[in-house]
């Protein structure tokens, strides 16, 4: 099934109607969504898209042109947002194929009612048609942080680690710093606020613990919390640590759902 | 002449050939990895998308998708390298879902292959990207090389590997049979290879403990040494009469280590081993047990003929409060044993410029000086400030 609305004040309610016509139809399950920055060349990647999904047989979708701005809807049946994800990985790589040197933008979700997707796409429909310099695939419900979010500096030295947690973090609500060692974290923490510090003990330059004392040296108001994820797994270490003030110890290896857990406990 | 000096010339036109060939080879290697680094580099460029899905999706109860396409060597390899490092960052649920993956991409059935490679390196490669993937499937194949393999590095590689993927205790076992069958020393890294697993180990350990080989009981001894459980205490006593010094002493130290409250005649029997590593060793875990019933056994073990038996005796009555420290003093006063005196003087040496080191850096006030005022009691006031040429030393050893 395809639609076009030539206007976007048409396609806004079209769509969201689509949306609540397909949750209710099947309310056990959620809807993927994913939205394509199309440019000027929405006619044409249309036909590729629809083409692919129809080859892949495997998911029921309904896609919908916005073609004053250049915005592509797909929505897909019975997909959760992991799902919704990869699909939209794999359009994007089949638009880049096609169409190479235009960057392609996406923005993703997974609804299960519509009231959700209008919570979702509230006033930021003409945000989501501005195409970026660069590909990307934005999923839409991390961008909904709360004004109060808490303000997370990740201290490591691994950049795996540091863009997992910003990653992960990000997706629970937090707004999320990072620093490669003590120098630059100290730097940032004498000009900026943060409500939590998550460091390894590991680091270049300043070792961990030094650069735990520095903070509480610092005599910040309000004091920030201090939460050691470590490779380190000494007893004494870990006692060490806890008799310095800091509010929790967790090891590496590590459970993004433990840390999630522990982190919210300290505040 | 003339000839000679054409064979010379000819000689240094070689010599350069060659030089100019080794390094033609050296930049041409060079080329070659700056060419790979920037193509891996690339590839982790494009793949980002996918790694991003991962890392956003890695708690959502569905399988990972592996991604779609054909991949070259290269990418498949760039892939499987990020994956590995995510296995050894997560774990529970979250390192098993990834591990899922390597098997959905096929990745552990690749490795597996090239295990059987007759290339050393390749399947050295394998057999560490086997267990970086810590695969179930991968276990029976690394044990089955592990069987066929002599004692060298790639054995140390299959044995921590195993230890990774290992899903039953019983793999685990008959990894450490392979691993210490060649060489005596194994055992250590054994004991060490062990902490690679995520099973809980303890049970094995203590069926190892009750093993035949004693290669076997050392790995179990020296894998459990953190632990102070009561439970293996029968088990220890039998192993502290056991024929091997190594076992002996593990087993010694681990039962002074674990609190038990042992009988005086026990110790005291421990402390006239025919062994002084292990005399030394008991020594050693008395002081930093802290049990006190076991000064005048350690105050004898002052006379003993080791140097490191009267070291240790003399470091743990010092680390025993007061009535360690009194002990040591009296010690150093006694004229039966010059050894005796020598390394108790030199203990209280140490002692004191410790105590007084410590106190400037706390800036302690006076009254904590126990140990000096201690001291001052047997050695009068005068001989207060301790200086090594005043107080003497043992230094025998």
């Amino acid at each position: 099934m395809l639609h076009t609305a030539e206007q976007q004040s048409e396609f806004v309610p079209s769509f969201k109607q689509t949306v609540h016509h397909l949750c209710s139809n099947d309310p056990e399950h959620q809807l993927g969504i994913i939205f394509i920055h199309a440019g000027s060349m929405g006619r044409a990647w249309e036909g590729e898209i629809s083409n692919w999904l129809k080859a892949e047989r495997t998911i029921s979708f309904e896609l919908m042109i916005e073609d004053s701005h250049h915005l592509i809807a797909i929505m897909l049946r019975r997909a959760a947002l992991d799902e919704t994800h990869y699909y939209a990985l794999q359009l994007k790589m089949l638009l880049e194929q096609k169409f190479a040197g235009q960057p392609i933008v996406c923005a993703i979700a997974a609804v299960a009612d519509a009231a959700e997707i209008e919570e979702l796409i509230e006033g930021r429909l003409a945000e989501l048609t501005v195409g970026g310099a660069y590909s990307d695939i934005r999923v839409l419900h991390d961008e909904l942080r709360p004004m109060d979010a808490r303000r997370i500096l990740v201290v490591d030295h691994d950049e795996s680690v540091r863009e997992f947690l910003n990653i992960w973090l990000t997706m629970k609500g937090y707004e999320v710093y990072e620093a490669e060692d003590a120098y630059s974290a100290l730097d940032r923490i004498h000009s900026e606020p943060f409500d939590l510090i998550l460091t390894e003990l590991n680091l270049y330059g300043i070792n961990g613990l030094p650069f735990i004392s520095h903070i509480q040296k610092m005599n910040l108001n309000p004091a920030p919390k201090i939460v050691i994820l470590s490779e380190q797994r000494v007893e004494q270490t870990i006692d060490y640590c806890y008799q310095q003030g800091v509010n929790d110890y967790i090891t590496k290896p590590f459970s993004p759902v433990e840390l999630d857990e522990r982190l919210s406990r300290c505040f | 002449m003339f000839s000679n000096l054409d064979l010379a010339v000819a000689f240094i036109y070689v010599c350069l050939g060659l030089i100019g060939f080794g390094v033609l080879i050296l930049l041409t290697m060079k080329a070659r990895s700056i060419m790979l680094e920037r193509k891996r580099s690339a590839l982790l460029e494009k793949h980002q998308p996918y790694f991003v899905y991962l890392q956003r999706h890695i708690v959502d109860p569905d399988p990972f998708q592996p991604p779609k396409g054909p991949l070259s060597p290269l990418e498949t390899r760039v892939i499987q390298d990020k994956l590995m490092e995510w296995i050894e960052k997560f774990r529970g649920a979250q390192r098993q879902k990834l591990t899922a993956l390597c098997e959905d991409m096929d990745l552990v059935q690749l490795d597996r292959k090239q295990l059987s490679s007759m290339f050393y390196a390749k399947q050295m490669k394998a057999a560490y990207r086997l267990g970086g993937m810590r695969s179930a499937q991968a276990v029976e194949p690394l044990i089955e090389l592990m069987k066929q393999e002599k004692d060298g590095p790639l054995l140390h590689v299959l044995a921590r590997s195993v230890a990774k993927c290992a899903e039953h205790l019983d793999q685990l076992y008959v990894m450490l049979q392979q691993l210490t069958r060649h060489r005596k020393g194994n055992y250590l890294n054994a004991a060490e290879v062990l902490e690679e697993t995520s099973l809980d180990v303890t049970p094995l350990l203590l069926q190892c403990m009750e093993d035949r080989d004693h290669n076997l009981v050392k790995t179990a001894l020296l894998a459990l040494r953190g632990q102070t459980g009561v439970t293996l205490t029968p088990a220890l006593l039998r192993l502290a009469d056991s024929d091997d010094k190594e076992i002996r002493s593990l087993a010694v130290k681990m039962l002074v280590r674990a609190g038990n409250i042992l009988p005086e005649e026990t110790i005291c029997s421990w402390l006239t081993d025919p062994e002084g590593e292990i005399r030394a060793a008991v020594a050693e875990s008395l002081g930093q047990f802290g049990y006190e019933g076991s000064i005048p056994a350690l105050k004898q073990a002052l006379t003993d003929s080791d140097w490191w038996v009267r070291y240790h005796s003399a470091k743990s009555l010092a680390m025993m409060g007061d009535a360690g420290f009194r002990t040591l003093c009296e010690a150093a006063l006694e004229r039966d044993d010059p050894f005796k005196s020598d390394m108790a003087k030199d203990r209280i040496h140490e002692e004191l410029l410790r105590e007084h080191f410590f106190a400037n850096r706390r800036k302690q006030i006076s009254g904590a000086h126990t140990k000096q005022s201690l001291y001052e009691q047997y050695f009068g006031q005068a001989s207060s400030v301790p200086n090594i040429r005043g107080i003497g030393g043992d230094y025998s050893a």
